[in-house]
């Protein structure tokens, strides 16, 4: 009797629980969710259309292995190579750039090496890598971490020195340790504009058009038209035009790919 | 259900094709959590008997506390520890941020009070079991302690893993202090987030196994250890 009751209460729990209808799951990068722009993204959404949105936050790397394990609607990265290969093989579908910056080299604020005279991000890897300098790396096959190893290889050289610090942590935590090691490391502008505040940083290499950060959205299979109504709001000019208005300390850390509204 | 079987297949391959990378790993996490282990046993089992034995005012404050504080949530401790150590916090010129030292200071604050709640429930016990004929027989103070602490070793080396357990198998204290760094400062734990945040998910729950094994021994080894001392007295 008293089993039948707990067999039937854990019935009903399934039950109502396979019916409450879970809103969109998107999956997005720590970055974009710590400089604001996701819970911003939604709210505007949101006001937009009504339609709820639920993040998940994490690196491109674990966001990947979501989607093959089928529990994302929507992934949102900066990540090309890692996309490309989940829709070549099928899970997504194909990546649409919506928003760009740029990446950008920052350091302590008395630069000890004068990275800060140097032109570019290629240059200033060269330089890094000739006097030894103290560098955080992500260390963690994040877009900004294989970003990294793409500028090391332009380089021609290996990040062998002693003081290149193989940490594996998030975006914030590796400003932090450069912070306080007084270390160089690699980041976008949201990222830092937020995480700044109270670190003692300052961009090094902030203004090198060739090194850009595309963040793109796809649907994986598992996505129903809600997904793709979220997509298409965020590439149509009301969609645009929000990214536009994104601000951090009254500066733009990203750029709307398409034309926004006026 | 693949991803399962892939997990414990990877798990088996690194440990037989000994990987140097994952040995130092483990040996990282039992050297740290161990240290840890030790310092909060000299600090938390002669609180937790002085939290038993003896009348004091605001014992009762502290005992209570002691109890809350098994529950101290790590990444609090983490972060606490980072604001006392960082460059321009009270302890900045210690320059221990980002080391094993910085790591072992966090855990000592995670275990101390299990391992002190731990024998002070042991040593209440034995003292109410023992208590009466000690000072019968005159025995003098300090050799009733250390009597009360032998027959109540096996509850006390219990507190011991117990803290040892959380030690080893939190992430939030040593992500924040220690910073995951490659051959410095990358434990257990934190290779696994790692690995989870690269998406490589049957590696980390690979080396999850591998902790789970190395938690084991240890219990194992410790409390063979009472055993048979057990069996000889």
């Amino acid at each position: 009797m008293r089993r039948g009751r707990i067999t039937l209460a854990a019935l009903l729990c399934c039950i109502s629980l396979s019916a409450w209808a879970a809103p969109l799951t998107l999956i997005m990068t720590t970055s974009i969710e710590a400089s604001g722009l996701g819970p911003y993204l939604r709210a505007a959404y949101y006001e937009d259309t009504g339609a709820e949105v639920r993040a998940i936050i994490t690196g491109s790397g674990q966001a990947y292995a979501a989607v093959r394990h089928g529990t994302i609607d929507v992934i949102m990265t900066h990540e090309p190579d890692g996309a490309k290969q989940l829709y070549d093989s099928g899970f997504i579908t194909r990546p649409r750039p919506f928003m760009a910056n740029h990446f950008i080299l920052v350091g302590p604020v008395d630069d000890p090496i004068g990275v800060s005279k140097v032109a570019g991000l290629e240059e200033g890897f060269v330089l890094l890598r000739e006097r030894q300098a103290r560098f955080v790396s992500r260390g963690d096959l994040s877009g900004t971490h294989k970003r990294e190893e793409r500028l090391w290889a332009l380089t021609g050289m290996a990040p062998d020195h002693k003081d290149y610090i193989k940490a594996g942590i998030g975006m914030a935590g590796a400003l932090r340790m450069a912070d306080q090691l007084e270390a160089y490391t690699l980041t976008e502008p949201g990222s830092f504009l937020t995480a700044a505040r109270g670190l003692d940083l300052a961009i090094m290499i902030g203004d090198d058009q060739n090194v850009e950060n595309r963040y793109e959205i796809s649907m994986t299979k598992d996505a129903d038209d809600r997904g793709q109504a979220f997509a298409d709001w965020l590439l149509s000019p009301l969609g645009q035009s929000r990214i536009a208005s994104f601000t951090v300390d009254n500066q733009h850390p990203y750029r709307p790919i398409r034309t926004p509204l006026q | 259900m693949n991803s399962f079987l892939d997990a414990s297949l990877d798990a088996f391959l690194l440990l037989l094709s000994g990987d140097g990378q994952v040995w130092a790993i483990v040996g990282r996490s039992l050297l740290i959590s161990l240290i840890s282990v030790v310092i909060g046993a000299m600090i938390g089992i002669p609180f937790g008997t002085l939290l038993a034995l003896k009348q004091f005012r605001g014992r009762d404050v502290l005992s209570t506390l002691t109890n809350g504080f098994m529950g101290l949530p790590p990444v609090v401790i983490g972060l606490g520890v980072f604001l006392l150590l960082a460059r321009n916090g009270p302890f900045g010129v210690l320059d221990l941020l980002y080391t094993k030292q910085a790591m072992i200071i966090a855990q000592v604050i995670l275990v101390t009070p299990i391992i002190a709640a731990y024998s002070r429930d042991v040593m209440m016990t034995q003292s109410a079991r023992f208590g009466m004929l000690l000072r019968a027989y005159h025995v003098p103070r300090l050799a009733g302690v250390l009597t009360l602490m032998k027959e109540g070793r096996r509850g006390i080396i219990g507190g011991l893993l117990a803290g040892f357990g959380r030690a080893s198998a939190e992430v939030g204290a040593v992500m924040i202090v220690g910073g995951n760094i490659e051959a410095h400062t990358r434990v257990m734990t934190t290779a696994i987030t790692l690995e989870t945040a690269k998406g490589n998910l049957a590696l980390a729950l690979g080396l999850g196994f591998v902790l789970i094994a190395m938690t084991v021994i240890v219990s194992a080894l410790l409390s063979g250890l009472t055993r048979e001392r057990g069996a000889k007295s």
